[in-house]
């Protein structure tokens, strides 16, 4: 009906067909180099993405040095040292002893990290020490992701690899949404800007406002207050420096303090939430809630399981980007709720007159106390 | 500001463009039609491929621009400061400047004596 075999139009005809036939054969025989192809051809695009963003962090990284700290000579050569340092973890064939190992290695770390922005800003507070810290580490952390990723790539293109390129390929989508969470967050580091992760220090920080403050190991401030009838010792990182500080410790010392006379300790971190759920949600549940490498959370069970200390958690939720990028609203609005949850949480689980240390975990940038 | 505004010339260049071949493509597969009653063969097939071909280029640059400014909307993030007196519950809500801080002491409360603080900064995705 066509007439693609007379006259002009059969030769086009001809030719379509022949062309399929002949794509047709090629994709049975190169299909997988295609693909392969494609895939390298997709992530050099990612690689080019991430590129762009470890070096934009390392821009914004150093105007805030040169704004903040006032060197008198240029911040680059030695930023770059430090944001290729690496952190060899402890041998653990005989892990036994491995937490303390591990926690003075941080300990190092974070002194000469300190030390190192010190040189490199001169001029900056303790608290802007605090945050180009943060800037630093979230620079590095994207200047290590750009390298292992490069490395696959160049070792995957190198050896034409079909399966090394795919193994990069199905994590790809997740490297790079950590990736993106990391740039907003080296922006909120570099203003000072609360981030996710900080709501355990916010919902502190609100049941610390106007009272006595002291200061215990490490970096960690300490409060007393009264609530319907129990004595609560509130405790958060010291702000509004990006901080941390070692949560652990603090517990284990003032439950040493009264010597074991606590009779329950209360953790108000973030967590991570699941596709799907909503972000700012409440949730109760069991035992110390705390991230990291996992020493500080060591060190609270090890005390509260020697004095038979209930440890309860009350998270947060919210997804692994929200938790490093500015605090979003309705985590912040979170706070009221976690406090109500506090106050039933005591009253349903302790006397009168009974000592609760509530400890809000996580990062204080931007957040006083 | 100036680099923005590059980047929005750019932009409209780019959709401006794609809506061209566009619109050249539709009309490149309306004449096929004409050149298929017509009888000429060659023609027809000529367009039509490369109308079809047109419209599909088109058709994913577009829609490849439309998914850049809904990243680019998402990451347009505004911070906001909230100050707040615990006395008469008096509350402002303002842009977040550096070495604002959650519990700052930013002054006194204009409507009472009580002292003005910070009560919570966080930020907002711009609604459409
Ligand atoms: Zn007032």
């Amino acid at each position: 009906m066509l007439g693609l075999t007379d006259g002009e139009g059969g030769s086009v005809g001809t030719l379509v067909s022949t062309l399929m036939y002949f794509s047709f054969i090629l994709f049975i025989l190169f299909g997988q180099k295609i693909q392969l192809w494609t895939m390298i051809w997709n992530m050099s695009g990612a690689l080019k993405k991430l590129e762009f963003m470890k070096n934009e962090a390392k821009i914004l990284t150093v105007k805030t040095i040169k704004e903040i700290g006032k060197p008198k000579d240029d911040p680059a050569p030695r930023l770059n040292t430090l944001l290729e340092h690496f952190l060899i973890t402890p041998v653990d064939m005989d892990p036994a002893g491995i937490v303390w190992k591990l926690d003075h290695l941080m300990d190092v770390r974070d002194t000469k990290f300190k030390d190192d922005v010190r040189k490199l800003a001169p001029e900056a507070d303790e608290a802007q020490v605090n945050n180009l810290e943060n800037l630093v580490e979230g620079s590095l952390a994207l200047n290590t992701i750009y390298r292992i990723v490069r490395h696959f790539y160049l070792l995957g293109r190198k050896t034409q690899s079909f399966y090394l390129i795919l193994q990069l390929q199905m994590i790809l989508p997740l490297v790079m949404q950590e990736a993106e969470a990391l740039a907003s967050a080296t922006k909120a580091f570099a203003q000072g800007q609360p981030i996710g992760d900080g709501i355990g220090p916010l919902v502190a920080s609100k049941l610390m406002r106007d009272k006595e403050k002291r200061k215990v190991e490490k970096d960690i401030v300490v409060s007393e207050l009264t609530l319907d009838g129990r004595q609560v010792i509130a405790l958060k990182a010291e702000g509004p420096g990006g901080n941390v500080g070692k949560p652990g410790d603090a517990i284990r010392q003032l439950i040493q303090e009264r010597e074991g006379k606590v009779a329950m300790v209360v953790m108000v971190d973030a967590a991570v939430k699941f596709e799907g759920e909503k972000t700012g949600e409440v949730s109760e549940g069991t035992g110390a809630a705390i991230g990291g490498v996992g020493t500080e959370r060591y060190k609270i069970e090890e005390e509260a399981s020697k004095h038979k200390i209930p440890v309860h958690a009350l998270i947060v939720k919210q997804s692994i980007q929200e938790a490093i990028m500015p605090m979003k609203r309705e985590i912040a609005e979170a706070a009221d709720n976690v406090i109500s949850k506090i106050k039933t949480l005591i009253q349903e689980r302790t006397r009168e007159a009974e000592t609760v240390i509530v400890a809000g975990i996580g990062n204080t940038i931007g957040i006083g106390q | 500001m100036t680099e923005q505004r590059r980047g929005s010339l750019y932009f409209y260049a780019a959709v401006f463009f794609s809506l061209g071949v566009l619109a050249y493509s539709a009309w490149l597969i309306i004449s096929s039609a004409a050149s298929y009653s017509e009888g000429q063969k060659e023609n027809f097939y000529y367009s039509l491929v490369l109308g079809l071909m047109g419209v599909a280029l088109s058709v994913s640059s577009l829609t490849s621009i439309r998914r850049r400014i809904q990243i680019i909307k998402a990451q347009s993030i505004r911070t906001l400061t909230v100050e707040f007196c615990e006395k008469c519950s008096f509350k402002r809500v303002r842009e977040f400047k550096v070495g604002d801080y959650v519990q700052k002491n930013v002054g006194k409360c204009p409507q009472c004596v009580g002292d003005l603080l910070i009560s919570m900064i966080y930020s907002e995705t711009p609604k459409d």
